[in-house]
C-alpha cells in the first residue's frame, strides 16, 4: 500500500511538473462558441462554462495548489519547529500558558479572517498576489500542530542521557541543536509536512467552493471543484476531486508510514 | 407493514392541501411596517392585505380591502372606499380608522417605518377617515397614479396587536427550521378562500439544499431557480420561464467625489465618454448566451420593450473595437505598441470591478467583461468579495471602482424606479444621497421623474419618460448587462399556479394555491 502510495505521489509530482506543459496554452483562453462542450479530440475533458479547457485547467489547478499547499506546509512547519523548540525551553508554569493557548489558537474559526483579509485587500489586487496572500494565511495559522509535537519531542529529548551528557561537558545551545537535536526533529518536520500539505490542500479547496479560495482566473483543484456542484454537472467535471482525493490520500498514507517507521525501535 | 402504509397514508392525509415553499432566512422582524429583508416580506404577504394590488401578470390595479377609488379635486384628492364586513384574524372590525392609522404612522418621518418609503416620497397632506368605510387622501399637488403607491402597504390594527388581514396567520414558529401558517377564518374573501388549509414556509439556507427538499417532494415548489437547474430541470413539467423582469443585473462605476481612489481613475469614470466605450465594448448577448444559458435578455435599459414607457430598442449589440478605440482617442486615451489602453498622462487604463463572490453568475460575468474589454487593451481585475464587505464599500467607505450588482425589487412601473434614480435616494447606485444633484444631467433626471409622478396625460407621461431614458443612454451611468428571466420550479401538482415575473413570482395568488399530498 505504501509502495502504491508512493508511486501516485511521483505520479502527481511529474504531472505536477510536466502537465500544464503538454496542452497548449492558447486553451485557457475562453472559446464562446465551445462552452460546456462534452470531451472532443482537442478538449480531452470538455470545457468549462466560459469555454475554457478543462484539462488544462484542471493540470494547472493542480500545480498552483500543490505548489501553493507544499510552499505553505513548508513554512508552517518552519514556524512550528522554532516553536515548539522555544516552548520546550520554557517551564512547566510556561507550558500551563503556552499549551492552553495553542490549543484556543488552533480551534478559532480562522476562516473568518479569510473573510476579513479579502475584505480589506485593495481590489485591484491580482489573483497572483491573492493567491500568495491565500496560501501565506493558510501557512501561518496552520503551524501550532507542529509547535505542540516539536515542543514535547524537545523536551523529551533534553531527558535522554546522551542529551545530558552533551550540556554536562559544556556544548553550547547551538551545537546541542545542531548536532543532537535536529537529526531527531527532521523527521518529525517530514511527517508534519506531509500531514498539513493535505490539510491545506483541502482548506484551500473549501474555500475556493465559498468563492474565496484562489481567483478563477488562476485556476486551482479548489475554483475546478465549483464545476461539480452545479446542477447537471458531467462525470468528466469529476477529475478535480479525483485530483484531490488522490493527492491527499497519498500524502497521508506517506505520512503514516512515516510516522510508523518513526515508531518502530 | 400495514402499519407502515397507514402511517404514510395518515401522513399524506395530514399533508392535504398544504402549500410549502422555503425561505432562505428567518425573518428579521414580524411588524409588516418593519420589513425590510425578503423572509419577512414573504410573512407579510402572506398574513396581511392592501387596500388595492397590482395585478402579477397583467399589472392592472386591482381592489382587495378597498373595493373602489376615485382621484378627485383636480387628482389632488384620492377616495378610497373600504369593503364592508372585513374583520382581522381576532375577529375585531376593520375600517378607516385602521387605514388612518397604518398612513399615518408611514408618513411619520421621525420613525422612518421602512414600508413607508415610497409612499414618503408623495406630497400627501392628510389622511382622514370621514365615515368609517371611506378613506380620503389629500395631495399638495396633483398625481397621476397615486393609488399604486398604496399597493403594497400593509393594514395593520389600529388598536395594535399581531392580527392580520390576510389569508393566513402565524399557527408556529421553529427558528431556523420552519413557520407554520393556518387558515384565517375570517379572509376578506370569504369562503373558498384560501383554497389551502396551510402554508408551510422552511427555512433552507442555500439553494442547495431547497433544491433538494423541492426535488424529494418536500416542496411544492422554487420561487428562482438558477439557469443551470432550470436547463435540468426542462422537459419535466415543472419548470416555468415567465420571461424577462425588469430587475437587472448592472455595472457602475464609482462617481463619488471623496471616494478613495486615485484623481485620474476618478476623471475616467467622470468622463461620459469613456463610459460609453465601456459600454459599447460589452457583448451582452454573449452574457445573456454564456451566463443565462439563454434564459436572459441583453440588458436595454430601466424598461423593458414590452413596457408601454420602453423606447422599444433591442439591447445594444458590442460596436467594433477600432470604433470604440477611435471614440476613446477623442477623449485623450491611446494604445501604446503593447496594446495597452493609457489615458492622456499615460496611466494604464486598469479597472477593478467587484461583486459579491459567492454569486457565481456574476463571477462569470466579470470573467467575460474581463476578455471583452481586454480587447480594447482595457485591463479588468475581478474581484470577489463577501456581501457585507461589498455593501461596505459601496454605502461606507466608497473604496471601489466599479461594481457589478443586480437590480432587485423593481417593476416597470416608473415610480417603483425612483428609489434608483433619484440623486437623494440612498439607492442611487454610483453616488448616494446627494443633497442636491451633483451633475446637471442628474438634476433633469430627478426633475423628469418628479413630473412624471404629477403627469395625468398619458402622451405627456411617456415623452418625459423618453427623455429619461435617453439620457440613461446618453451619460451611461448604469450600464444595464442582463435582463435575467423569472425561473421558477413548480410541481406539477400545485394547484392553481401561474407563475409571474415579478415578486412574488409563484405565491402572488396564495390565496388560491393548493398543494396536494
Amino acid at each position: 500500500m505504501s509502495r502504491g502510495a508512493g508511486r501516485l505521489a511521483a505520479l502527481l509530482l511529474l504531472l505536477l511538473a510536466v502537465g500544464p506543459l503538454l496542452v497548449p496554452a492558447r486553451l485557457a483562453e475562453e472559446d464562446r462558441e465551445a462552452v460546456r462542450s462534452a470531451p472532443t479530440r482537442e478538449h480531452p475533458l470538455g470545457t468549462d462554462a466560459l469555454g475554457r479547457d478543462n484539462l488544462y485547467r484542471y493540470l494547472r489547478g493542480m500545480r498552483m495548489s500543490l505548489s501553493g499547499a507544499g510552499a505553505a506546509a513548508v513554512v508552517a512547519t518552519g514556524i512550528g519547529l522554532v516553536a515548539g523548540f522555544l516552548l520546550s525551553r520554557l517551564g512547566r508554569g510556561g507550558m500551563a500558558f503556552w499549551g492552553p493557548a495553542l490549543d484556543t489558537f488552533q480551534s478559532m474559526p480562522w476562516y473568518l479572517l479569510v473573510f476579513l483579509v479579502r475584505a480589506w485587500t485593495p481590489l485591484e489586487t491580482g489573483p497572483e498576489q491573492l493567491t500568495v496572500i491565500l496560501f501565506t494565511m493558510l501557512a501561518l495559522l496552520g503551524w501550532a500542530p507542529a509547535a505542540r509535537t516539536v515542543g514535547a519531542a524537545c523536551r523529551q529529548l533534553r531527558q535522554e542521557p546522551w542529551a545530558v551528557f552533551g550540556r554536562a561537558s559544556g556544548m553550547s545551545g547551538v551545537q546541542m541543536f545542531r548536532t543532537h537535536y535536529w537529526p531527531h526533529l527532521v523527521p518529525l518536520a517530514r511527517v508534519h509536512f506531509l500531514m498539513l500539505t493535505p490539510a491545506i490542500l483541502l482548506a484551500e479547496s473549501s474555500l475556493g467552493l465559498l468563492g474565496l479560495g484562489v481567483p478563477d482566473s488562476a485556476p486551482s483543484l479548489g475554483s475546478a471543484l465549483t464545476d461539480l456542484l452545479q446542477p447537471g454537472a458531467r462525470w468528466w467535471e469529476a477529475a478535480p476531486l479525483i485530483l484531490l482525493l488522490t493527492a491527499v490520500l497519498s500524502l497521508q498514507t506517506i505520512s503514516r508510514r512515516l510516522t510508523d517507521e518513526r515508531k518502530r525501535p | 407493514m400495514r402499519i407502515f402504509f397507514f402511517l404514510v397514508l395518515a401522513t399524506g392525509w395530514l399533508w392535504a392541501s398544504e402549500v410549502r415553499f422555503s425561505l432562505r432566512s428567518d425573518p428579521r422582524t414580524m411588524d409588516p411596517l418593519q420589513v425590510s429583508d425578503q423572509a419577512s416580506e414573504a410573512v407579510r404577504y402572506l398574513t396581511t392585505a392592501r387596500l388595492v394590488r397590482v395585478h402579477a401578470k397583467t399589472r392592472a390595479v386591482e381592489p382587495e380591502l378597498a373595493v373602489s377609488w376615485k382621484l378627485s379635486g383636480g387628482n389632488r384628492v384620492l377616495t378610497f372606499r373600504l369593503r364592508p364586513g372585513v374583520k382581522f384574524s381576532d375577529g375585531t372590525p376593520f375600517g378607516g380608522r385602521d387605514v388612518v392609522h397604518t398612513l399615518r404612522a408611514l408618513l411619520d418621518v421621525k420613525r422612518n417605518l421602512p414600508a413607508g418609503e415610497e409612499l414618503r416620497t408623495l406630497p400627501i397632506v392628510s389622511v382622514e377617515s370621514p365615515k368609517a368605510d371611506e378613506v380620503v387622501v389629500k395631495f399638495a399637488e396633483a398625481l397621476a397614479a397615486p393609488a399604486l403607491y398604496f399597493s403594497e402597504i400593509p393594514m395593520v390594527a389600529a388598536s395594535g396587536g399581531s392580527a392580520g388581514l390576510g389569508p393566513f396567520r402565524m399557527a408556529e414558529y421553529e427558528r431556523g427550521r420552519q413557520i407554520r401558517f393556518e387558515k384565517n377564518p375570517h379572509y376578506w374573501k370569504g369562503a373558498g378562500y384560501p383554497a389551502a388549509a396551510a402554508v408551510v414556509v422552511e427555512i433552507l439556507p442555500s439553494a442547495e439544499i431547497e433544491r433538494g427538499a423541492w426535488t424529494a417532494g418536500r416542496l411544492d415548489f422554487l420561487e428562482t431557480v438558477d439557469p443551470a437547474f432550470f436547463e435540468q430541470i426542462v422537459g419535466t413539467g415543472a419548470a416555468r420561464d415567465s420571461g424577462p423582469t425588469a430587475e437587472a443585473e448592472v455595472l457602475w462605476f464609482n462617481l463619488n467625489e471623496n471616494a478613495p481612489i486615485p484623481a485620474h481613475k476618478k476623471a475616467w469614470f467622470q468622463n461620459r465618454e469613456f463610459r460609453r466605450a465601456i459600454s459599447r465594448l460589452i457583448r451582452r448577448e454573449d452574457l445573456a448566451r454564456i451566463v443565462y444559458r439563454g434564459r436572459g435578455t441583453g440588458g436595454v435599459g430601466p424598461f423593458l420593450p414590452g413596457s408601454p414607457w420602453s423606447l422599444r430598442r433591442p439591447a445594444a449589440a458590442a460596436a467594433k473595437v477600432e470604433e470604440v478605440v477611435a471614440e476613446l482617442a477623442r477623449s485623450g486615451f491611446r494604445r501604446d505598441g503593447g496594446g495597452v489602453m493609457r489615458d492622456g498622462a499615460g496611466n494604464a487604463v486598469e479597472i477593478s470591478i467587484a461583486t459579491n463572490a459567492s454569486n457565481r453568475a456574476r463571477m462569470q460575468m466579470l470573467s467575460l467583461l474581463q476578455a471583452d474589454l481586454g480587447r480594447a487593451g482595457i485591463k479588468v481585475t475581478p474581484a470577489g468579495l463577501d456581501m457585507p464587505s461589498l455593501l461596505e464599500r459601496m454605502g461606507g467607505s466608497k473604496a471601489y471602482e466599479a461594481i457589478v450588482l443586480g437590480l432587485t425589487g423593481v417593476s416597470d412601473d416608473p415610480n417603483q424606479q425612483m428609489t434608483v434614480w433619484l440623486s437623494s435616494s440612498a439607492n442611487h447606485p454610483w453616488r448616494p444621497g446627494q443633497a442636491k444633484p451633483g451633475t446637471a444631467w442628474e438634476a433633469e433626471i430627478d426633475d423628469l421623474l418628479r413630473r412624471q409622478l404629477k403627469t395625468v396625460d398619458v402622451g405627456k407621461r411617456k415623452a418625459l419618460l423618453e427623455r429619461f431614458q435617453r439620457i440613461v443612454d446618453e451619460e451611461a451611468p448604469l450600464l444595464y448587462l442582463v435582463h435575467p428571466h423569472a425561473l421558477s420550479a413548480v410541481l406539477p401538482k400545485l394547484k392553481n399556479a401561474a407563475p409571474g415575473n415579478h415578486r412574488p413570482r409563484v405565491y402572488w395568488n396564495i390565496d388560491q394555491l393548493e398543494g396536494v399530498r
